[in-house]
C-alpha cells in the first residue's frame, strides 16, 4: 500500500488513465470513500480533468509568496524575547 | 395606491424609500406586490426556494408602524429583498441548492450579510435558487429545477447565484445578496443585464453563509441600478444605532481616473458580443492605453479552479463519504474527485494565485480602473453543452467563467457593468477592477455610466 500510495504522489497529466483510476480508486479507499463500480470511471475523468489544468501551473519556488510567517533579514527574536521564552 | 411607482417591479431603493418614508404607499403594501410577483412568476423563472412571506409581513408592518409614529427608519425602509440559498434567513433551514442539508436544523439566527440589511430595515423576502453548494456556473440544479433568465426564459441565467441574478432581473426585488467564489455574482449579472459587485475578500462578513471554497468565497448583491448597488453595499457594511451605514462610499471622480483594459486571455477567450461589450464601456472611459497581455492568467484559471475543488473537497468530505448518493448528480462526481487532489497540485495553485495577485495588482501603478468582459458570450440556452465562439468550440458551462475565475484569487473589488450588445436583445457585462478596499472608485465608475446610459439594466 505504501509504496502503491508513493508510486501516486508524481501522477501528472502526462500519465495515462490507467493511472489515473489506479489513483482515484486508491485514494478514496485511503480516504474511506467507498467508490461503487460505476462511479469509478466519472470521478477518474474528472480527476484528469483537474490534472490537466496542473500542467499549466509552474512550480514556483520565491520566499515572496510563501504563506509561511516570514521574519525578513535582521528581524530575529531580540535577547530579551529569547530569555522570556526560555 | 395600486399604481405607485414605487409598487411596480422597476421601482429603484430610492424610490421605495421615499415613498415609504413620505407614507404615500405602506413597507406593507410594497411587501404585498413584491410577494404576488414571486408567486406568479415562479412558474417561468423558479428563482426563489423558500419564501419567507409571514416574516416579510411582520417586517414591514414594524417598519409601518414606526414611520406612522414619525420614528427613524432606516436606509432600506420597506426595501423588498431575497439571499442565496446559502444565506442563513432566521427560522428558514439554510439547503445551499441541497438535499443533503434540508435535514439540518433552520437557522437561529440570520448570516451577518442579512442581518445588516435587516438592521437598515430592508424586508427579507426569502431564499434564491443556486447550483448545489454554489459548484457551477448556471443554476441547472436538478433537485430544484433550474432558474431562468427572464430576458429569455429558456436561457440561463447564469451561476452559482441564478436566483439571485432572475429575481432582480425578472422585477421580483430591487435587491439580492449572492456568492462570488469564480465568478457567481459577475457570471448571472453579466447574463442578466444587472448590476453587480464582488466586494474585496473579506469585506462583507460571511458569519452565517455556507461555504463552497474558503480562501476564495465573496459575498456580493445585484441590484438594477448603480445607485440601488450603492445603497445596498452602503448598508452591508454595517449598520450602527440609529439605523445608519457605519461607512459610506465616498464618490470618486471618474475624469479623472486611468482606466486600462485586460487584455491576452481576457480577448482571446471572449466572443464578439463580449469585445464589442468591452469596447463600449473602454470608449466611454476614454481607455487610450494597449490591452494588458496578462500571460499568466491562463494558470491562474486554472490556479483557481484546482484551490477550488481542493477546498470544496475538504469541506464535503464527511458528506461525499456517506452521503454522496443524495448530491445532485451534476456535482456529484466532481465533489468526489475534488476531495481526492494531491497536497502538490493545491499548493502549487496557491504559489501560483501569490505570483499572479501580485503581477496584477502592480498594473495599479498605471491605472486606478481595469476593464475586462465578465463572460466570454450571452446565456446560452438551458442544457447547452456547447458554444462556438469566434470559430473555437467551447464547453458552455465551464467557459462561463474563463473571464471571472483568473481574477477571484486575487481578492480584488469587481464590479459589473450591464451592457445590451450585438443586437441589444441579450446582455453582457463588463467587469470593473479595482485595488482592494476601492469599493467606492468602482461604484463611481459604474453610476457615472449608468447615468450616460452607457451600463443598463432592464427589467423584465
Amino acid at each position: 500500500m505504501v509504496l502503491s500510495l508513493r508510486a501516486t504522489v508524481d501522477l501528472m497529466p502526462d500519465h495515462p488513465t490507467e493511472d489515473f483510476r489506479a489513483y482515484t480508486v486508491l485514494t478514496a479507499k485511503l480516504l474511506g470513500i467507498h467508490l461503487e463500480e460505476d462511479e469509478i470511471e466519472p470521478v477518474t475523468e474528472q480527476v484528469a480533468r483537474v490534472a490537466s489544468l496542473v500542467e499549466q501551473l509552474d512550480r514556483i519556488d520565491d520566499d515572496d509568496i510563501t504563506p509561511a510567517p516570514r521574519f525578513r533579514a535582521g528581524a530575529r527574536p531580540d535577547a530579551e524575547a529569547e530569555a522570556e521564552a526560555r | 395606491m395600486s399604481g405607485h411607482p414605487s409598487l411596480s417591479a422597476g421601482a429603484s431603493i430610492e424610490e421605495i424609500r421615499g415613498a415609504v418614508t413620505a407614507r404615500s404607499v405602506s413597507a406593507t403594501e410594497v411587501t404585498e406586490a413584491a410577494l404576488q410577483r414571486i408567486e406568479s412568476s415562479h412558474q417561468q423563472l423558479n428563482a426563489f426556494t423558500t419564501v419567507t412571506a409571514d416574516r416579510a409581513r411582520a417586517t414591514a408592518a414594524d417598519v409601518d408602524r414606526r414611520v406612522e409614529a414619525g420614528l427613524d427608519v432606516g436606509p432600506l425602509a420597506g426595501v423588498p429583498f431575497a439571499v442565496k440559498d446559502l444565506f442563513d434567513l432566521r427560522g428558514v433551514v439554510t439547503r445551499a441548492g441541497s438535499e443533503v442539508l434540508t435535514d439540518r436544523s433552520p437557522a437561529a439566527n440570520d448570516a451577518a450579510a442579512v442581518a445588516a440589511l435587516v438592521a437598515a430595515d430592508a424586508v427579507p423576502l426569502g431564499a434564491l435558487t443556486m447550483d448545489e453548494f454554489a459548484f457551477g456556473f448556471t443554476t441547472e440544479n436538478t433537485h430544484v429545477g433550474p432558474a431562468r433568465n427572464p430576458h429569455d426564459t429558456t436561457r440561463t441565467p447564469g451561476g452559482s447565484s441564478g436566483g439571485s441574478a432572475a429575481a432582480v432581473a425578472g422585477g421580483l426585488v430591487p435587491l439580492a445578496l449572492g456568492t462570488d467564489t469564480n465568478g457567481s455574482v459577475r457570471v448571472p449579472a453579466s447574463l442578466c443585464g444587472l448590476f453587480g459587485l464582488k466586494p474585496t475578500y473579506g469585506r462583507i462578513s460571511r458569519r452565517g453563509v455556507q461555504l463552497f471554497s474558503d480562501s476564495l468565497d465573496h459575498v456580493g448583491l445585484f441590484t438594477r441600478s448603480a445607485s440601488d448597488l450603492a445603497a445596498g453595499y452602503a448598508a452591508l457594511q454595517g449598520a450602527g444605532p440609529d439605523g445608519e451605514p457605519t461607512s459610506e462610499p465616498a464618490s470618486v471622480d471618474t475624469e479623472q481616473l486611468r482606466v486600462g483594459c485586460l487584455g491576452g486571455w481576457f480577448a482571446d477567450n471572449a466572443g464578439p458580443d463580449a469585445l464589442e461589450a468591452l469596447e463600449l464601456v473602454a470608449a466611454a472611459l476614454g481607455v487610450t492605453a494597449p490591452p494588458l497581455k496578462m500571460e499568466r492568467a491562463g494558470a491562474a484559471h486554472a490556479a483557481a479552479s484546482v484551490i477550488t475543488y481542493a477546498e470544496a473537497g475538504e469541506l464535503h468530505l464527511d458528506r461525499i463519504r456517506h452521503e454522496r448518493h443524495r448530491f445532485d448528480p451534476v456535482v456529484r462526481h466532481r465533489l468526489v474527485a475534488a476531495a481526492l487532489l494531491p497536497a502538490d497540485w493545491y499548493v502549487r495553485a496557491q504559489r501560483v494565485r501569490g505570483v499572479w495577485a501580485a503581477e496584477l495588482e502592480a498594473n495599479f501603478d498605471n491605472f486606478d480602473v481595469l476593464l475586462a468582459p465578465a463572460t466570454p458570450f450571452v446565456a446560452p440556452e438551458i442544457g447547452t453543452e456547447t458554444v462556438v465562439v469566434g470559430g473555437k468550440t467551447l464547453p458552455a458551462r465551464p467557459a462561463l467563467g474563463w473571464l471571472t475565475q483568473p481574477l477571484t484569487p486575487t481578492g480584488l473589488p469587481i464590479g459589473v457593468a450591464p451592457t445590451w450588445p450585438g443586437d441589444g436583445t441579450l446582455p453582457l457585462g463588463v467587469q470593473i477592477i479595482a485595488p482592494a478596499g476601492h469599493e467606492a472608485r468602482i461604484i463611481s465608475v459604474l453610476a457615472d455610466l449608468d447615468q450616460r446610459g452607457i451600463a443598463l439594466s432592464q427589467s423584465s
